[in-house]
């Protein structure tokens, strides 16, 4: 038990004297998310919004594809990833391999699927005549657009959180990617994952504790906007 | 002057014609009602002229100039359509009436003013700052009714603004269509159930029966509402009990076509499920048509031939029985 309280109490010092190395470690996770979560969501909820109003061929079949890549293994992401970026892959060239951007390549492969097939259900449970009355209203085919996209704030926000969610506390990706290097590479999960084994408790600790108050920050944070659009 | 033409328009949907149109025009500044039962065409020919949808033959022309569901925005702006059930955006009544003139362009300023006009003309001022998801079906319909005022369109189209509205919600509402007419130029079409309100607010009704225009007006229009008697679907006005050939609870107003109605002076056994006992109250003569009023509990106008009233030896305060199929009642 003693083990367990020190270690806490270490952890609580390192958040509360700005340890250089822990915060240095949060800012890039949150870096690194934040990109992927915001390109996974630029391209996800367009997709998500065309999937979810057209009817085409296939359509089914489309969704429950990206229904199933919303459990895609991490490790897998990462290992396919570096298929590519390795010196001897076909896109060795750019030399992505073990930095910030490859993380983040494989971060936007993880969250895309989600935030898209989150956006599909959402956009389906918008009520057509949203898109109907703002035609009737003189809108352009953009601002109808529009106009859903607003009928369905909080829902879509829903599954941008749920696309960093699913980023912010991954290791399979970041760890094969980023290959966990000291003031480059090195995310919250990777850090706890390496610290712990190293038998720094506390500095896994601390950063566990991050990463919670992090997703509880966010979770609060679509809590309020919850309650603002249903005032 | 600001002309809808429609031009042999017919809709199709899965191989069933539910509109057909040879030709019809609304001219600018005069109000049209629309009547005709349910499932006549009444929506689908408001989606067509609201170029929410395209007909599947046919023409619409706005002052000459053919127009389609496929045609920019800029046209559909001229025309405004609101829903029977009309759809608030999940935000203030203030910002509802703002959307379509934000959509346009229309500067800040100007914009207050017209939200402030146009709730005013519904009596809705007070409601500016609730959301509008939390109003009554009536207050909705209200605020949907000013949030197309808001834009001025040269046309609006009103689906059923008073179904499943209280009286004084449609007492507002009807006096909102009168002084439309007054203040400017907008042509409304607004369609209704109730004939008496169709052909008291309109300058011209059209009726709509199976998709096509009827030239003749409705006729032995009664309204009431369906229930069951002795196990039977009726149609109560207050006065008879009409068959039903099912039953329909939701149906507020009949009406039966004269020349679906027999007369006897003796009760008669026939398919006819509807027989009533009365007396002829009235007699107008047409030509080779002889139109009677019999008042069997309520007042039903019958056509018979200028023949069969000299035969049957009819005439005023002579009782009759009028029958007809539950099958020729007319559901609205």
């Amino acid at each position: 038990m003693d083990y367990l309280v020190n270690g806490l109490k270490q952890a609580l010092i390192l958040i509360f004297s700005f340890d250089r190395e822990v915060y240095e470690i949060v800012g890039l996770s949150l870096f690194c998310s934040s990109i992927a979560t915001l390109i996974s969501s630029i391209a996800g909820i367009p997709s998500g919004y065309l999937i979810g109003t057209k009817s085409f061929r296939g359509k089914g079949l489309l969704v429950t594809l990206f229904n199933t890549l919303m459990s895609l293994p991490t490790v897998v992401v990462g290992l396919f990833c570096y298929s590519f970026l390795s010196h001897r892959g076909p896109l060795g060239f750019i030399h992505l391999l073990f930095t910030p951007w490859a993380i983040i390549i494989g971060e936007v492969i993880l969250a895309y699927p989600i935030v898209t097939s989150l956006s599909i259900s959402v956009t389906q449970g918008i009520d057509p005549k949203i898109k109907e009355t703002s035609l009737t209203l003189g809108a352009s085919p953009f601002q109808s657009i529009r106009s859903v996209l607003f009928e369905g704030r909080i829902g879509y926000l829903a599954t941008i959180v749920a696309g960093f969610g699913r980023v912010v506390a991954e290791v399979g990706a970041a760890m094969m990617l980023g290959g966990n290097i000291k003031g480059l590479t090195r995310t919250i999960p990777t850090a706890i994952a390496l610290e712990t084994s190293k038998g720094e408790f506390a500095f896994g600790l601390s950063l566990g504790i991050i990463l919670l108050s992090l997703s509880f920050a966010v979770n609060i944070f679509l809590y309020k906007l919850r309650g603002r659009g249903k005032k | 002057m600001t002309t809808i033409e429609l031009k042999s328009i017919t809709k199709v949907y899965d191989g069933h014609t539910v509109l057909d149109i040879d030709h019809y025009k609304f001219d600018q500044g005069k109000i049209y009602a629309l009547v005709g039962p349910n499932g006549s065409g009444k929506t689908t020919l408001f989606r067509i002229l609201a170029l929410l949808e395209q007909p599947t033959t046919g023409i619409i022309t706005i002052d000459g100039n053919n127009v389609t569901a496929f045609d920019s925005h800029t046209t559909r702006k001229k025309i405004v359509l609101v829903h029977q059930e009309p759809l608030m955006f999940d935000t203030s009544v203030r910002k509802n009436v703002a959307m379509g003139l934000s959509y346009r362009g229309v500067t800040k300023k100007e914009a207050t003013e017209r939200i402030r006009k146009s709730l005013e003309l519904v009596g809705m001022s007070n409601f500016l700052k609730r959301h509008a998801r939390h109003l009554s079906g009536g207050e909705t319909k209200r605020v949907a009714i000013a949030r197309g005022l808001a834009l001025s369109p040269e046309i609006i189209l009103l689906d059923e603004p008073t179904a499943n509205v209280d009286e004084k919600n449609i007492a507002m509402i009807e006096d909102v269509i009168t002084s439309l007419k007054q203040s400017n130029n907008t042509t409304v079409i607004f369609s209704t159930h109730n004939i008496k309100q169709a052909y008291h607010l309109s300058d011209e009704v059209l009726t709509l029966m199976h998709g096509k225009p009827r030239t003749e007006p409705v006729r032995n229009f009664f309204s009431g509402r369906g229930e069951m008697a002795e196990n039977e679907p009726v149609f109560n006005t207050g006065g008879i009990k009409i068959k039903l050939p099912a039953f329909n609870d939701q149906v507020r107003y009949i009406s039966i076509d004269p020349r679906e109605i027999i007369i006897s002076k003796k009760r008669i056994t026939s398919s006819a499920r509807n027989q009533f006992l009365g007396k002829i109250v009235e007699l107008k003569m047409n030509g080779e048509i002889i139109g009677l009023s019999v008042d069997a509990g309520e007042v039903f106008h019958v056509d018979v031939t200028r023949r069969s009233f000299f035969e049957m030896k009819l005439n005023i305060g002579k009782q009759v029985f009028v029958a007809f199929k539950a099958s020729s009642v007319v559901l609205y």
